[in-house]
């Protein structure tokens, strides 16, 4: 059997912002979707027609704004580290990419050591955050100013809009529903993973936690 | 029913604003009593009890000082920014050319307000709705003239088949030359042929219409590219997502015990 150790990977705020923000942003879809397309229309009444789902999406709009606000303000550094990681590209995460669509259909491969986040999992960190930074700040025109925000703002909310669901379908699959990585829904949800897995997908941040090795090494040990 | 259209001549308009007061009695729309607007104009702007009115244009011109007047009402384009931009299928455009709106449909987003080239469309925020001219729907209908054009009595508005309105104006032109030299029609070629034709006695700029009307290039780029391919990658992403799930399930019971199906998914499989 598996070793049992547990280790803790997500901190009760990274969970509790994550899952506001989630719900929030899965909310904020689905009540935008109605305005500028028509499959989910068959849900207007759920929320009080057009009319009642635009003050949801206001409403869902000021709770995702509220998880970075509240994740700012109680544990900035967790979350500027958070920020610094992603921005942060190694070698190793272009290699990780390549081993990625193996993964995508459930096919296991050797992965090159990975840090705390995964090449994947920065890639998606980048398109929440400015996907959700420009949703942020247009959508704020749109709603507090619509008088003077120009015509270009509503296309690129929408454009922002797909990129970061899209985004936010993969995110889901990957962590709920492939079979190889959905141990990461327990972490966001518990906040451990099993040793075992810590070294599988991320064996770059294993070493630096147990074997004092340095963030800059990037080859993976023989 | 073909298309039908006004004329709308400023060269005969007097201001007496008969058109203004028989559209708020048809309409059955409440009077509203503005502020002062410094000249004879009874109000700033429309609003949504007031889908047309008269607006002043005061010029100083060598050969004196001249007074225009401008009946300002929607002009039900030919193609509408207003119909291309509404999210829920509130506008639409009739076979006789009227730019309708469906009022179970319209929620009051304002973003015909926002689209329209001739700042028509004024949203009532209580309500949640947007008002604007009908062209008197209901009454051309039932084969009866909209009620602007039917109390308008130095005949500057008129109804009637789009093409006969187009041949009038030419007429009217005609007559208008000799006092206005510099005097044209607007709205024969403008997005697709307004369902209002103006005879103007000078350029349109004079009297607050846009030159050279055009529907953003925002607003296309929005609904001609933007939304179809975004419904397209939603949906491919859902569906590539869906088959992966498939196959990551298949693919799963092959492989080598991980630590995830060791725990408790491969039992009974190799």
């Amino acid at each position: 059997m598996s070793n049992k150790k547990r280790i803790m990977r997500f901190s009760a705020l990274v969970r509790v912002t994550h899952w506001m923000y989630a719900i929030s942003f899965i909310v904020l879809a689905i009540t935008g979707f109605m305005v500028t397309g028509s499959a989910l229309d068959w849900l207007e009444p759920l929320f009080g027609g057009l009319v009642g789902a635009m003050v949801v999406h206001r409403i869902a709009a000021v709770f995702l704004m509220g998880a970075i606000v509240i994740s700012l303000i109680v544990r900035p550094s967790e979350i500027l580290s958070w920020l610094k990681e992603s921005f942060t590209f190694t070698e190793n995460d272009a290699l990780f990419l390549l081993t990625f669509p193996y993964k995508f259909v459930g096919m296991k491969r050797e992965l090159p050591p990975q840090g705390f986040y995964n090449g994947g999992e920065k890639i998606n960190s980048l398109i929440q955050i400015v996907s959700g930074a420009v949703l942020i700040v247009s959508g704020l025109f749109m709603w507090l100013a619509p008088g003077i925000t120009p015509m270009w703002v509503y296309p690129v909310h929408v454009t922002f809009m797909v990129i970061g669901s899209v985004g936010a379908i993969g995110h889901i699959y990957l962590a709920a529903l492939n079979p190889l990585t959905n141990e990461t829904a327990r972490a966001m949800i518990l906040g451990d993973i099993s040793e075992e897995y810590m070294i599988e997908n991320h064996r770059q941040w294993y070493e630096e936690v147990y074997l004092g090795k340095k963030k800059e090494n990037n080859k993976s040990p023989a | 029913m073909s298309r039908m259209a006004r004329l709308i001549d400023i060269t005969r308009c007097t201001a007496c604003r008969g058109c203004q007061v028989a559209c708020k009695r048809w309409n059955q729309l409440e009077g509203e009593i503005g502020p002062f607007t410094g000249s004879y104009q009874s109000h700033s702007d429309l609003s949504p009890n007031r889908w047309t009115m008269i607006k002043f244009y005061e010029e100083k011109k060598q050969t004196g000082f001249e007074w225009h007047f401008r009946k300002t009402t929607c002009l039900h384009c030919g193609d509408a920014a207003c119909v291309r931009v509404c999210p829920n299928g509130a506008l639409v455009q009739m076979e006789n050319g009227t730019i309708r709106r469906i009022e179970e449909n319209c929620v009051g987003c304002g973003y015909c307000a926002k689209a329209c080239p001739f700042d028509i469309p004024k949203v009532d925020h209580e309500a949640k709705k947007m008002r604007k001219c009908t062209f008197c729907y209901d009454r051309i209908t039932n084969g009866l003239t909209p009620s602007c054009a039917k109390t308008c009595v130095p005949r500057a508005i008129v109804y009637g088949s789009w093409d006969d309105m187009a041949k009038l104006a030419d007429e009217r032109l005609a007559q208008a030359k000799g006092r206005y030299p510099k005097a044209q029609i607007y709205g024969k070629t403008e997005l697709g042929g307004l369902g209002v034709i103006y005879v103007l006695p000078d350029s349109p700029a004079n009297y607050g219409l846009p030159i050279d009307p055009k529907i953003s290039f925002s607003l296309v780029f929005w609904k001609e590219v933007v939304q179809p391919a975004g419904k397209l990658l939603l949906g491919a992403s859902l569906a590539v997502t869906a088959a992966a799930f498939i196959f990551s399930r298949r693919n799963a019971f092959k492989q080598k015990p991980s630590s995830k199906i060791e725990e408790g998914g491969g039992q009974g499989h190799e």
